[in-house]
């Protein structure tokens, strides 16, 4: 056999589910064939790097996230886990019709009154129409200029996009706000690893909503933690994406209130902190 | 490798109990697949798409969805072979995604970060000596690299045969390709590694 023709069989060789007459073949080739043999014991020596990978392990929190997703999921789509023929309880099409087109339309009319509320705040605010305004806002707390980056944004060019730079925390509870106690919760108890994990979860949940985007993670060298996140957000959902992470966090100095002329989307690049 | 053939054909048994027991509405039994089968998902996961918050988010999106399958599931395979196809399609699925793509290619900017991934602080502090340490770390960044950088299909396959073991029929089976198939693509795949990895193994 020629040398190509074995070498195509040497995987199949290797797992030992040649047939045996071919498998024959191939052991006697590889003894006179150095070229081959040298071939067949860098694939064998994959094979065993493979095989010798270390077992990551999940992490602790991973059941957490998962029944905090389960249980965050709506009646609805608990309602239709019911649906004939998924093996549950069996309820009436037409009843799941008619519960779907009222939802649908519920969900419409309750979009509508959002998008409207988001508009007139954006109209009212009276801040100053350059990027942001910076004069209320300090990286520490005291007395001192806001740190604010300019990230050059691939594929527009050499222009620019009015960026900022925070710390963000998680804040107490605030009263009746189930947002706020499920993010506790969720945090209570985890490792420093873990909890930043799931308030990145959040920040991304929070983003998706907004239109907008988790652009980069930055991770920590030790635990592989997330450390920063860097959000693309929409202007004119800006106000309202920090109004919901000031829900359940807070940002170090307040969040710079975008000027009213700005259009480009904004970067946000946070950085987390769960020091308290 | 043995062991783990041990362990998953022990466990049928449990699975089906366990999946009985949650179509009848006891919900602790899926928080015990969960807990069974969390550390296989999230290396498979890990190993396929190489980032362990990638890893984490897509164990936690496919226990998501075995919640709201399990109810039609009708043991038409095996519990695992069936949670193993739905691994695939979610990691295969995450690799295309927009967000996916960008988070990557800004980590890979930063050298630093790359040290990070892979697992290697906890296969690090098995060494002790510095040089041995850092060459091992070197090498395993390497290996992961490079199944990174295989085509999805064969990346599937090479990871399902040899890291975690399966056969050939049961890789056949989770993929939905021919057995013929599933040989080819493991010798392109196991070719392909071979090649980027020459000089370091």
């Amino acid at each position: 056999m020629e040398c190509n023709k074995i070498k195509s069989l040497l995987s199949e060789y290797l797992d030992k589910t040649l047939r045996s007459d071919l498998s024959r073949d191939v052991k006697a080739h590889l003894l006179s064939c150095k070229d081959c043999s040298n071939e067949f014991f860098l694939i064998k020596s994959v094979k065993g790097e493979l095989a010798g990978l270390e077992r990551i392990k999940a992490p602790s929190c991973l059941l957490n996230r998962v029944n905090q997703a389960v249980s965050e999921r709506s009646w609805l789509a608990k309602l239709f886990d019911f649906i004939p023929g998924s093996g549950g309880f069996k309820v009436p099409m037409e009843f799941v019709t008619l519960a779907a087109t009222a939802a649908l339309i519920f969900l419409i009319f309750t979009n509508i009154h959002v998008e409207k509320n988001e508009n007139a705040m954006v109209a009212d605010s009276g801040n100053p129409k350059t990027f942001f305004n910076p004069d209320s806002n300090d990286i520490t707390g005291n007395a001192g200029p806001v740190q604010l980056d300019f990230i050059p944004v691939s594929g527009k060019n050499s222009e620019t996009l009015p960026s900022a730079n925070v710390l963000y925390s998680p804040s107490g509870r605030r009263s009746g706000n189930s947002d706020s106690s499920d993010l506790f919760d969720m945090l209570n108890g985890e490792s420093p690893a873990s909890r930043r994990n799931s308030l990145v979860s959040r920040l991304r949940e929070m983003t998706l909503m907004a239109g907008g985007d988790i652009i980069a993670k930055e991770l920590e060298n030790s635990t592989g933690a997330v450390n920063a996140v860097t959000v693309k957000i929409p202007s004119d959902k800006y106000d309202s994406f920090i109004r919901r992470a000031e829900e359940i966090g807070r940002f170090h100095p307040p969040a710079p209130a975008l000027s009213n002329q700005s259009t480009d989307p904004v970067l946000l690049r946070i950085r987390l902190d769960l020091s308290e | 490798m043995n062991e783990e053939k041990i362990t998953r054909s022990s466990s049928t048994e449990n699975d089906s109990d366990l999946v009985n027991a949650f179509k009848k509405g006891d919900y602790p039994a899926f928080e015990k697949i969960v807990l069974k089968y969390q550390d296989r998902v999230y290396n498979l996961c890990y190993r396929f798409l190489g980032d362990k918050q990638e890893a984490e988010d897509s164990a936690q999106e496919i226990f998501i969805k075995v919640y709201r399958a399990l109810k039609g599931f009708k043991f038409k395979s095996s519990f695992y072979t069936w949670l193993y196809r739905i691994v695939i399609n979610t990691c295969k699925n995450r690799v295309k995604s927009v967000e996916y793509r960008r988070s990557k290619s800004r980590i890979s900017l930063d050298d630093d970060q790359e040290k990070t991934d892979y697992g290697i602080s906890t296969v690090a502090a098995k060494d002790d000596l510095p040089d041995t340490n850092l060459e091992h770390r070197e090498k395993i960044k390497r290996i992961q690299e490079a199944i990174n950088s295989l085509p999805p299909d064969q990346k599937t396959v090479v990871i399902l045969r040899d890291i975690e073991g399966l056969s050939y029929d049961e890789i056949a089976d989770i993929t939905k390709n021919r057995l013929g198939t599933v040989k080819s693509k493991l010798s392109r795949a196991r070719l392909g590694l071979r090649n980027k990895l020459e000089g370091i193994i």
